[in-house]
């Protein structure tokens, strides 16, 4: 895999709701009909399994635009920042079972091989546009059909490992950025109305991960009794909008209320990030998420969002290693320091404007 | 008559039939007790029910791939496409919990479900499975495969006698 260099799906334009929406996702789950699952596949199987998708997606139009990336034989740096760019999951990323995951030039279509499913089909932007993410998952789930039968039930729809997914297979989620209803300690809300739609909200990597710099995904749980399109139209046109419109008017009576306090959140946030000499990723994450509030507020123009996703991304452990691979990274210390060093480069122009 | 597991006299002699494969086994009473799930003559009632628990629990309920009820309640994972039928009910339940209550797919289904190539790999795999149960004397296995054998020609699949 080549290196980070224009950051894939998430620095793709920001497009509109992007003050709220970061990035968007659609995920498919589906299985080869005459295997086991992963989770009962022997290692022969999986191997086939691999070979199977990896072959036939290599000689189609539907799968030439992925490059294969064998994960036995991928360093660990490597995979890990495969799951900090979200192109993998954190426990494919660990397995040491054959695996594999074909990743598109642009990095916004990847396939997981040998996941909990047999194949995991993934669609990536930035901003918020499920409807192109549905469409480039669904473009390669039809063409994977076309050479591949996937397990299918004539009760349960498409046949997954985990019975949360089975149905249509599909989960969309949508990253976004909720600052001011934590501020406003409106989020525990915002979680229950969510649960009681069906929905979750979990942090920054999904599940199992703690919420970061105010960083959230909000992903639909049922796959079953409801089509795709449905499943898609309900968040795209019902859930979303209602939460950037909750979002947004938190951030208005936060302003209003404290005007003073919100721009000072602000500057506080760039003058440790451009001059601290040690920071540490979880510090680094909530500043960075302080520093996009004020940019969707209006409090800077020296630099955008989207370079605040970058960010993100390059703090992350492995990217940061791979950005700075002439610094000594051995420690959380040296770590930090070269963190600091990054975020002090990066956001040089800021630096200029807050004086 | 000598155990079929080992050189033991048998005390049970039991003919089993199922899905068409009819098979005799002659067992002593330990191996009674662990293959056929029989409990010995003057047990007491509580050891003859925990028997019979466990044994449902522990004894692979799914033919494809050997899973058993207590490992799909542990993980809540399904281990091949045949547990959907084999676990039922109680996959069907996990299914219903985890999704709001709903009870069937509805929208796109694979545009082509049935490739004979596809057919065949599962056929010889289902034959490979078969006769490894009949090698080990899983004589239930044997025949849950037997009967996704028949399912796989399009015979209607035989029942427990």
């Amino acid at each position: 895999m080549k290196p980070i260099e224009n950051g894939g799906p998430w620095l793709g334009p920001l497009g509109r709701d992007a003050d709220v929406v970061v990035a968007s996702r659609v995920r498919l789950a589906r299985n080869l009909a005459g295997f086991p699952f992963t989770n009962r596949a022997s290692t022969m199987q999986r191997r086939e399994v691999v070979s199977m998708v990896r072959d036939r997606a290599q000689g189609a139009s539907w799968g030439r635009m992925l490059g294969w990336v064998d994960l036995q034989e991928c360093p660990a740096e490597q995979r890990t920042q495969m799951v900090e760019r979200h192109l993998v999951s954190k426990q494919f990323a660990a397995s040491d079972a054959p695996r594999a995951v074909g990743i598109s030039a642009d990095e916004t279509l990847s396939v997981m091989v040998n996941e909990e499913d047999h194949l995991r089909i993934q669609a990536m932007y930035s901003g918020l546009r499920i409807d192109e993410c549905f469409a480039a998952a669904t473009a390669f789930d039809r063409g994977a059909e076309s050479a591949l039968d996937f397990a299918w039930h004539h009760r349960w729809g498409y046949l997954t490992a985990c019975p949360t997914n089975v149905g249509c297979g599909i989960r969309v989620s949508v990253m976004l950025h909720l600052p001011a209803l934590r501020l406003t300690s409106e989020l525990d809300r915002v979680r229950r109305a969510a649960k009681d739609l069906h929905l979750a909200l979990r942090g920054f990597h999904g599940e199992g991960s703690e919420p970061m710099g105010d960083f959230y995904q909000l992903s639909n749980q049922i796959t079953l009794g409801m089509r795709d399109e449905e499943v898609v139209g309900e968040l795209r046109d019902r859930i979303i909008p209602q939460v950037i419109r909750y979002e947004r008017l938190a951030r208005e009576t936060y302003r209003s209320k404290a005007p003073a306090a919100a721009r000072d959140r602000f500057i506080r946030a760039a003058a440790l990030l451009t001059h601290s000499r040690l920071m540490q990723l979880d510090e680094a994450m909530k500043l960075l998420g302080r520093l996009r509030l004020g940019i969707a507020s209006g409090l800077t123009e020296a630099i955008d969002s989207t370079l605040v996703h970058r960010l993100l991304l390059q703090v992350q452990p492995a990217h940061l290693a791979l950005a700075r691979p002439n610094d000594p990274m051995e420690t959380l210390e040296q770590q930090a320091a070269a963190r600091a060093a990054l975020l002090r480069d990066a956001l040089a122009p800021l630096r200029a404007s807050i004086g | 008559m000598k155990c079929d597991q080992c050189d033991k006299p048998a005390v049970v002699h039991e003919t089993v039939i199922s899905g068409g494969v009819q098979m005799t086994v002659h067992l002593c009473a330990e191996h009674a007790v662990v293959q056929l799930n029989h409990v010995p003559a003057g047990a007491p009632i509580a050891e003859l029910l925990a028997a019979h628990l466990t044994g449902q629990r522990h004894q692979p309920a799914c033919g494809g791939c050997g899973m058993t009820l207590a490992e799909f309640r542990k993980h809540n994972l399904a281990g091949c496409s045949a547990c959907f039928d084999a676990l039922a009910p109680v996959i069907d339940q996990a299914i219903q919990r985890a999704q709001g209550g709903a009870t069937a797919h509805c929208g796109r289904a694979p545009a082509r479900r049935d490739d004979a190539e596809a057919r065949h790999a599962y056929r010889a795999r289902l034959l490979k499975d078969l006769e490894q149960a009949v090698a080990a004397e899983r004589y239930e296995v044997a025949a849950q495969v037997r009967n996704a054998l028949r399912e796989v020609d399009g015979l209607p699949s035989g029942h427990q006698a």
